[in-house]
């Protein structure tokens, strides 16, 4: 499970379809509450709602307009935080929260908050971040003071709620003021050393490095990296994946070994349609004989059965590739067949061996 | 042979639907015409090289994709000797203009008269557009006289119309109605494969029509076709010709529609992967006009097409029970791989899938 982890009662999920339900049932149970200070309640009429929306969030998260999360308190859904990116180039950002009505009193918006602010501030490293308060909403001012941000002004009657104009007060902190060094991640911990981590633009400067440095070992089956020149190239490949990402085609996580990346392990050619994926990856040749992808690529099969809802997953690699193959045996991938020729890497014609594994035959 | 869609204007004149491998000889055209062609049209002076002339065409083909801009090369016995366009400019007014140009030998033998004509006739009785349009300036007389054969009246003069060999100049517009107009060919720009049996591109105004004939076959698709299920709609096969054109435009998907006589009866679409330079062919025929070989005769066309355009490995993915599909593939001499197990999700239920796949060589073998 990809998530921020905040202390040992509270992490954070990116928004996802998953747990849809649990979701549409947080804001239902709780619609007098959050008609106080907010008015897109009456969007999620029906679970189809809350999917829709969802899927827009996924979108916004992939086009850097938004970090939009859930928030899990002992395992349920409690609420969402997140962060608006207004303007990424003076590292302008908004953040904003809300609780289902049973989860408050527990300081689980302060923390929440606190965490979403760390990943802004030292993951993201964002410049400013604001947090605006509807007049009278006194519990959100509580915490802002809680989280010493200054007060920076009043916007009159910025607001439109039930046909009453409300002013915002609004709250601001700068990130060297920001007293935290903690630069959390969205990852899945697959043990002390390793965790994935859905890759993100600011990911751009380490995974281009990585590539930079082992392109010779790496272009053997990866030509791919030959595309990828300059950072700006990496930047590139990025953005393709975030829109892969926002429209369920595709998911690109970094393997991350004592924080320096060393791969990649993905979703390909993702259909939620037929329920299936396919799955690629590659280490870079330092990190390889160590059992990291066998374990990355289970991690990302039990996350695509368990969470995502797969039936299938593929994996094609070609036959001389003896090192990949090896992962997909070690795992217990069924070998379907061969695809002759079904890959062209510089120039050069390669059998294919798919693999696949189905649900019910999965033993993590 | 290459798949080329083209309608026979009399026995010397062809009408050749732009496709992407028509940039070479384009590019000859405009640059051994460039004086002449440059007189009227100002674009022909800046193109230099084949590159210049491939933008050029992108934008045809890109509005082809939304259903806006066709063109045709004119070929004279096989020679290409000129272009002619067709531009939707008013969509809700159904109005179009019409554009062309000529090699300066093949002048005077009323070659975009003949051909202009087949392209109202495609404007009004097949796209079923109102109002078409041909504009020319006063230094183009020879337009204003086409526009005169064809039946055109004047209708307005656009002042400073355009920027041509350093000078503003005029553009005098003149039109005919669909009411006015009296022929009611409807020219098919298609690929034959026999007297009864052609294929033509896939394209927006044949939605409907292909639209019905899947409705009435959904009963049986659905078995083989996740997509194939009663809420499949008009607008997302409207979708479907419009990422087909797509990839038209790119020399990536080559999807046609399959006649019989006047009769559509089936469908089939090429991709290729140009990373990989493998492709792969899906088809479906109405049930109507099975057992003729068919399905076969246009599967075969378009792996030879495949092969033409360098693919390495041709692929059919059919599903597993689906005997009549996995059929043209064994009969097209194509090799069982694999079978892929719970490959789509149709009808409520996994479906396992079988891989076929030819090599280049093994077709060659076959010729």
């Amino acid at each position: 499970m990809f998530s921020l982890q905040v202390d040992e009662e509270i992490s954070l999920r990116l928004h996802d379809a998953y747990n849809i339900d649990g979701f549409f049932n947080l804001i239902t149970r709780n619609r007098v509450h959050l008609r106080q200070h907010m008015n897109w309640e009456k969007n999620h009429q029906s679970v189809d709602d809350s999917f829709d929306f969802v899927l827009q969030a996924r979108e916004n998260f992939a086009e850097r307009k938004n970090i939009p999360s859930q928030i899990y308190y002992k395992g349920e859904i409690a609420g969402s935080v997140g962060l608006t990116l207004h303007n990424l180039t003076s590292g302008y950002a908004e953040v904003g929260y809300w609780l289902g009505e049973e989860f408050t009193g527990k300081g689980i918006a302060t923390r929440a908050t606190k965490a979403i602010l760390n990943f802004g501030f030292n993951t993201l490293k964002l410049h400013k971040i604001v947090l605006r308060v509807i007049t009278g909403n006194d519990k959100s001012i509580a915490i802002a003071k809680r989280l010493n941000f200054t007060f920076e002004g009043v916007q009159i009657q910025q607001r439109l709620l039930r046909g009453k104009h409300y002013d915002y007060q609004v709250y601001y902190m700068l990130g060297d003021d920001w007293q935290d060094n903690t630069a959390p991640h969205f990852e899945y911990r697959l043990d002390e050393h390793t965790t994935l981590r859905p890759l993100m633009m600011h990911d751009a400067k380490p995974l281009f490095n990585l590539l930079d440095t082992h392109r010779e070992t790496l272009r053997e089956w990866l030509d791919w990296v030959d595309s990828q020149q300059k950072l700006r190239d990496t930047k590139h490949f990025i953005a393709e994946s975030l829109g892969r990402y926002g429209h369920y085609n595709g998911l690109d996580c970094g393997i991350w070994q004592d924080n320096q990346i060393c791969g990649l392990v993905s979703f390909n050619s993702w259909s939620l349609r037929n329920y299936k994926a396919e799955i690629g990856y590659w280490l870079a040749k330092p990190y390889t004989g160590k059992g990291i992808m066998t374990k990355a690529v289970k991690a990302m099969v039990t996350y695509g059965f368990e969470v995502v809802g797969l039936h299938r997953i593929e994996l094609l690699c070609a036959v001389d590739n003896k090192r990949s193959c090896a992962v997909a045996e070690r795992l217990n991938f069924t070998h379907e067949g061969v695809l002759r020729r079904g890959e062209r890497i510089r120039e050069q014609f390669h059998d294919v061996n798919v693999y696949a594994i189905l649900q019910p035959n999965w033993q993590a | 042979m290459m798949i080329v869609f083209q309608y026979a204007v009399d026995e010397h004149i062809t009408l050749e639907l732009q496709s992407p491998f028509q940039t070479q000889e384009l590019f000859d055209l405009v640059n051994e015409n460039r004086e002449f062609i440059g007189q009227h049209l100002a674009w022909a002076n800046k193109v230099d090289r084949p590159r210049d002339i491939e933008r050029y065409m992108q934008r045809d083909l890109n509005g082809m994709t939304r259903a806006r801009r066709w063109a045709w090369l004119i070929r004279f016995d096989g020679q290409a000797v000129g272009r002619i366009g067709l531009f939707v400019t008013m969509p809700t007014l159904q109005e179009c203009e019409l554009n062309y140009f000529l090699s300066k030998a093949y002048t005077g033998k009323g070659i975009i008269t003949k051909s202009a004509k087949i392209i109202i006739d495609f404007a009004i009785n097949v796209l079923g557009l109102k109002h078409v349009l041909i504009g020319f300036s006063t230094e183009n007389p020879k337009s204003g006289a086409v526009a005169e054969r064809l039946g055109f009246q004047y209708e307005y003069t656009m002042q400073d119309g355009e920027y041509t060999q350093k000078e503003w100049r005029s553009l005098h517009f003149w039109g005919i109605l669909a009411e006015n107009w009296q022929s009611n060919l409807k020219p098919r720009f298609e690929h034959s494969l026999d007297e009864k049996l052609s294929l033509r591109l896939y394209q927006q105004h044949q939605a409907e029509e292909k639209f019905e004939l899947l409705r009435e076959n959904i009963p049986e698709f659905s078995q083989w076709f996740w997509w194939a299920n009663d809420s499949y709609s008009l607008v997302q096969e409207k979708e479907i010709a419009k990422k087909n054109l797509i990839g038209y435009a790119q020399n990536q998907t080559l999807s046609v529609t399959i006649w019989q006589q006047e009769q559509l009866v089936g469908n089939s679409t090429l991709s290729i992967n140009q990373k990989h330079m493998r492709g792969n062919v899906g088809y479906w025929l109405d049930k109507s006009a099975r057992g003729q070989g068919i399905m076969t005769k246009t599967v075969r066309t378009l792996l030879q097409e495949a092969f033409r355009r360098g693919v390495e490995r041709m692929g059919i993915l059919a599903a597993v029970d689906n005997i009549s599909s996995r059929a043209i593939a064994e009969r097209l001499g194509m090799q069982l791989e694999l079978v892929q197990q719970d490959e789509t999700f149709i009808n409520g239920q996994f479906v396992d899938h079988i891989q076929y796949s030819l090599l280049r060589e093994e077709w060659e073998q076959q010729l």
